[in-house]
């Protein structure tokens, strides 16, 4: 791997850091963010908030308008398994998305609750 | 507080914004012609700071008298028990919504001095303008809003107003969308709990 691809990697949420490999996705879900509407969208960075206010949907289209939604995506890394969580909060707009600052949680903090 | 038919504007208001001022400079200027012609303090007051100050007038007023009108109304709907957390503040008028109760409060920019409550039943339709035009890469909107009749009265609330055409994906265009289908949604709910009630 060249230096530029390295530094890259950096960067990159499924890309485990510890033993420089790439991570594979072990879980993917979306949710509904139902006390987050537009304009009164602001960034958390506690997993408890997380914990407390994600509501399991199946698809987009079940999401009011104008109410937050979060993908959350959960990798593994196949060598040391260790797992990352990645949050993605957007905001649903007919066929758009208008998506803000996306909360990584390295350190086992939402592991589970991707798994109820 | 009003629940009759819905006023946008306030005539006397309007003119009076446009009148008042100028027939104060024309006045002022006429009496620095008249009386001050030498010069000095009266002619500096009649000839430069009274036509000034209706120029501050026209520019300023408008906007703090709607600002004012805004804690008012805040006042007033509190004053009648009316739920104000479903509040919507665009630059032509407030829209206020109590789902329970089926009620809208609404006051206007050319209206400020009169907040109207009517019932949500009036509401005849509510509907999303995205404001797009355009074709190809031009495409875009430079304002979008949502539109809801009363009694026949069409009301326009800006959510995102510019003086560019931006990008229909635009980060402020799909705000001002969502917020629009919100507002829509809203209207529509409160519509069905006043026929209802």
């Amino acid at each position: 791997m060249g230096l530029i691809d390295k530094l890259l990697r950096k960067y990159q949420n499924d890309w485990c850091r510890e033993c420089n490999c790439a991570m594979e996705k072990a879980r993917k879900q979306l949710f509904a963010l139902p006390g987050v509407s537009v304009g009164h969208y602001t960034e958390h960075k506690d997993p408890a908030f997380y914990r407390k206010s994600l509501r399991i949907v199946d698809k987009k289209a079940d999401i009011p308008p104008g109410m937050y939604a979060c993908g959350a995506i959960q990798y593994r890394c196949p060598e040391c398994a260790r797992r990352v969580t990645v949050l993605d909060p957007f905001l649903p707009v007919r066929d758009e998305e208008k998506h803000e600052a996306g909360v990584v949680f390295s350190g086992g903090e939402l592991d589970d609750f991707l798994w109820r | 507080m009003k629940t009759d038919q819905v006023k946008k504007i306030n005539y006397a208001y309007l003119l009076s914004y446009i009148l008042v001022p100028l027939a104060a400079a024309a006045l002022s200027l006429f009496i620095g012609y008249t009386f001050f012609r030498e010069g000095g303090t009266g002619a500096a007051i009649c000839m430069f700071i009274i036509p000034f100050l209706a120029v501050l007038w026209w520019i300023f007023a408008p906007r703090n008298i709607y600002r004012l009108g805004k804690k008012r109304m805040v006042k007033q709907l509190d004053e009648l028990g009316i739920d104000r957390r479903q509040i919507f503040y665009s630059d032509g008028c407030v829209v206020s919504m109590d789902i329970a109760k089926g009620k809208i409060g609404l006051m206007f920019f050319w209206n400020p001095f009169q907040v109207q409550v009517v019932p949500a039943a009036r509401v005849s339709r509510a509907w999303t303008d995205d404001g797009a035009g355009g074709a190809g890469f031009l495409r875009g909107t430079s304002r979008v809003s949502f539109l809801f009749e009363i009694d026949g009265i069409k009301i326009r609330v800006n959510t995102f107003i510019s003086n560019q055409r931006w990008k229909m994906n635009d980060e402020k265009v799909l705000e001002g969308i969502s917020k629009a289908d919100l507002w829509v949604q809203v209207l529509d709910q409160a519509r069905g709990q006043g026929e209802g009630a």
